[in-house]
C-alpha cells in the first residue's frame, strides 16, 4: 500500500481510543479517532476507511445505527467493521453482521493480532 | 348468619345421637315389659286355667262312670262295688281341691260359682244312683234317678263349654297381644336403628362438609399461593374456627407475598447494579490492560519498567477475571436456568492440556505443579458448551492455586457408566472444614470472613462452575480434609442436551 490505509477507530472512552490508534498504528495504518456516533457517521460521508473499529454503547447514535450506516453507504461495502464492546451478550447477537468481535477488556497482544487477522482476509 | 362454632356442632350431633339411642332404648325397654306381662298372664293363668277345667271334666266324668259301675256291681259283687265307690269318693275330692284351683284362676266369681254347682250337681246325682243300687232299691227308680242325674250331666256340659269358650277367647287374645306387641317393639327397635343410622350419617356428612369443604378450599390456596399465585379471599368461609383459620391464612399469605415481592425487587436491584457495574469496569479495565501492554512492548524502557507494566497486564487480568464473574452471575440471577448453551463437540484431553499450560506458570511461582491425566475410559470426544467446561476448568484450578502453597494439584478426567465423564481437580491445599462444603457452591461465600482478606476473590469462582455444570445437566462435588487438600469432582454428560426452546435467552 503506497498511502497508508484508513482506520477509525468509534470509542467513546479517550483511554481505550489512545489504546486502540495505538495498535492500528502500530499495524500501518492511519487512524482517526470519533467519540461518539455523529462524528463517526461524519467520517464515513467523507471518507472511505479501510477498517472500522465500533464500541456499542455510544452517547448518541448507537454502535448499532452506526452499523447500519456503514451498511447503507454504498462507498463502504469494502470496509471491514470489528466490534469493540463490553457488552458481550449485545456484541454476539450482532455477530453475524460484522467481521469480528472483541470483548473489551482485551490485551494489547491479541487486540494487534486480531486486527491483522481481519486484515490480511 | 353466623355458624355455630365447630366445637358445639360436635357436642350437638353427639348429644342428638346419643338422645336417639336412649330414646330408642326406654321404648324398646317398655315394649319388653309388656311383653313379659302378656306371656305372664299366659302362663300363669290362662294356661293353668284351661288345665284346671280340662282335669275337672275329667275327674267329673270319671266319677259318673265309677259310680255308675258301682250301681251295677252292687248286689252281685258287693266288695267291688264298695271299692268303686271308694274310689269315687276319692275322685270327689281331688275334684273339690282343682275346683279350689278354678276359683283363684278363673276370670269371673260368678263362673267358677256356676261351674262348682253345676259339676257337684252331675257328681252327687251319679253318686245317687249307686246308692239306690246299693239299698236295693226298685229299678224304675234307678232309673228315673239316671234320668235325673243326665239332666244334670246336660246342664254341666253346657256350662262348661260356654267357660271354655270365654277362657279360649281369653287365651286367644293375650296370645294375640303378646305378638303384636312383640312386632310392635320389633318395628320400633327397626325404624329408631334405621332413624339412627341414617341420622349419624347426615350428622357426619355435614359436619365433614363443614369442615372438609373449606379445609379443601384452603389447601387449593395453599398451593396457588405457593406457585406464585394472588391471594383470593372472595370465597366465604364459615364463622367458625374454619373461618378463623381461613382469615389468618390469608393474612399471613398476603404478608407472605408482600414480602416475596419486597425480597425480588431487592434482589432485581442488585442483579441489575451488578451487571451495570460490571461493564461499567470494563471499560476502564480494558484501557489499563492495553495499555499496559503498550508499555511492556515498547522497545526503548528499562527491563525492571517493563516488568512494572507486566505486573499491570497481569493484575488487569485479575480484575478482569473478578469483573467476568460478577457478570456471570449477574446474568445466571437474572436469566438462571433458562441461559442458552453452545454445544460443540469437544476433546476433554486437549482442554486439560491448554488448561495446565496456561494455568502452570501461576503454579510455578509458589512451588505447585500442575499434572493431568486421563484415564482409557475418558471418551475422545464429547459434546458440551466448551465455553463452559473451559471456565469449570478455570475456575477449579484457580481455586486450588489460591488455597495451595505447595505440593500438586492434578487434574484427572475419566469416563463413568451411564454416558457420563468426569474429571477430579486435587490440590494438596488447606481443605475445607466439613461444616463449610455445603455452603461453598454458593454465591459470594468463602470459608469465612477472614478469607477474603487472605485469599482474595468474592467468592464467586465456585457457584459458577456449579451453575454452569447443572445447566449441563452435570453435577459437582467436593471431598475435603482440614490441612491435607481437596478433590472437586465434576460430572458431566458425554452428550450435553440443550433443554431450551430455541431463542430463549
Amino acid at each position: 500500500m503506497n498511502i497508508k490505509a484508513l482506520a477509525l477507530v468509534v470509542e467513546d472512552h479517550a483511554g481505550q481510543g489512545i489504546v486502540f490508534k495505538s495498535a492500528l498504528q502500530e499495524l500501518g495504518l492511519r487512524a482517526a479517532l470519533a467519540p461518539d456516533g455523529e462524528t463517526a457517521v461524519e467520517h464515513l460521508e467523507g471518507e472511505t476507511p479501510h477498517l472500522v473499529l465500533l464500541d456499542l454503547h455510544l452517547p448518541g447514535l448507537t454502535g448499532e445505527e452506526v452499523l447500519q450506516k456503514i451498511r447503507q453507504q454504498g462507498h463502504l461495502t469494502e470496509t471491514k467493521v470489528i466490534i469493540a464492546s463490553a457488552d458481550s451478550t449485545l456484541a454476539s447477537t450482532l455477530e453475524d453482521d460484522v467481521d469480528s468481535v472483541l470483548i473489551k477488556p482485551i490485551e494489547f497482544d491479541q487486540l494487534k493480532a486480531i486486527i491483522r487477522e481481519i486484515l490480511e482476509q | 348468619m353466623k355458624s355455630l362454632s365447630l366445637r358445639w356442632l360436635f357436642v350437638l350431633a353427639f348429644g342428638v345421637i346419643v338422645l336417639f339411642t336412649v330414646v330408642v332404648g326406654f321404648v324398646s325397654f317398655r315394649s319388653n315389659a309388656q311383653i313379659l306381662s302378656e306371656m305372664t298372664t299366659l302362663t300363669d293363668t290362662a294356661a293353668p286355667a284351661l288345665v284346671a277345667l280340662n282335669r275337672i271334666n275329667t275327674l267329673a266324668f270319671r266319677i259318673q262312670a265309677e259310680a255308675l259301675s258301682a250301681a251295677l256291681l252292687s248286689g252281685e259283687d258287693d266288695d267291688e262295688a264298695e271299692s268303686e265307690e271308694a274310689e269315687a269318693e276319692e275322685a270327689l275330692e281331688e275334684l273339690q281341691g282343682w275346683l279350689d284351683t278354678y276359683d283363684t284362676l278363673a276370670p269371673s266369681p260368678a263362673d267358677a260359682e256356676a261351674l262348682r254347682t253345676s259339676v257337684e250337681a252331675m257328681v252327687a246325682e251319679s253318686l245317687e244312683i249307686a246308692e239306690l243300687a246299693e239299698d236295693g232299691a226298685p229299678a224304675d227308680e234307678i232309673v228315673e234317678q239316671k234320668e235325673v242325674a243326665e239332666d244334670a250331666e246336660g246342664e254341666y256340659t253346657d256350662i262348661l263349654a260356654a267357660i271354655l269358650e270365654r277362657e279360649q277367647a281369653i287365651f286367644d287374645a293375650s296370645q294375640a297381644s303378646a305378638v303384636t306387641t312383640t312386632e310392635q317393639t320389633r318395628n320400633i327397635v327397626l325404624g329408631g336403628v334405621t332413624l339412627a343410622v341414617v341420622g349419624s350419617i347426615a350428622v357426619a356428612l355435614y359436619l365433614a362438609n363443614q369442615i372438609v369443604t373449606p379445609i379443601t378450599r384452603l389447601k387449593t390456596d395453599a398451593v396457588r399461593i405457593g406457585q406464585g399465585g394472588q391471594v383470593d379471599d372472595s370465597a366465604t368461609f364459615p364463622g367458625n374456627e374454619i373461618g378463623v383459620l381461613a382469615d389468618e391464612f390469608n393474612n399471613m399469605a398476603t404478608n407472605l407475598l408482600e414480602q416475596r415481592k419486597l425480597a425480588e425487587a431487592a434482589s432485581a436491584a442488585k442483579t441489575s447494579l451488578l451487571a451495570r457495574v460490571s461493564h461499567e469496569l470494563r471499560t476502564p479495565l480494558g484501557a489499563v490492560l492495553g495499555m499496559g501492554g503498550m508499555l511492556a512492548a515498547e522497545e526503548d524502557i528499562k527491563d525492571d519498567h517493563r516488568q512494572l507494566a507486566n505486573y499491570i497486564v497481569q493484575y488487569s487480568n485479575e480484575l478482569t477475571v473478578l469483573v467476568n464473574q460478577l457478570l456471570e452471575q449477574a446474568r445466571w440471577e437474572t436469566s438462571g436456568k433458562d441461559a442458552t448453551l453452545k454445544l460443540t463437540a469437544l476433546v476433554p484431553r486437549d482442554l486439560l492440556q491448554e488448561t495446565v499450560t496456561k494455568m502452570a506458570p501461576q503454579g510455578n511461582q509458589k512451588s505447585v505443579e500442575l499434572t493431568f491425566t486421563c484415564e482409557d475410559s475418558l471418551p475422545q470426544t464429547v459434546t458440551a458448551d466448551e465455553n463452559k467446561v473451559r471456565q469449570i476448568l478455570n475456575n477449579l484450578v484457580t481455586n486450588a492455586l489460591k488455597f495451595t502453597e505447595e505440593g500438586s494439584i492434578t487434574l484427572h478426567a475419566y469416563g463413568l457408566p451411564g454416558d457420563k465423564w468426569a474429571i477430579d481437580v486435587t490440590d494438596t491445599g488447606i481443605g475445607i472444614d466439613e461444616a463449610a462444603v455445603s455452603r461453598i457452591f454458593e454465591a459470594f461465600t468463602q470459608v469465612d470472613e477472614g478469607d477474603t482478606r487472605e485469599y482474595g476473590g468474592v467468592g464467586l469462582g465456585l457457584s459458577i462452575v456449579k451453575q454452569f455444570a447443572d445447566l449441563m445437566g452435570g453435577q459437582v462435588a467436593v471431598k475435603s480434609k482440614t490441612g491435607e487438600g481437596s478433590t472437586f469432582t465434576v460430572t458431566l454428560p458425554v452428550t450435553v442436551k440443550d433443554l431450551k426452546p430455541e431463542g430463549a435467552i
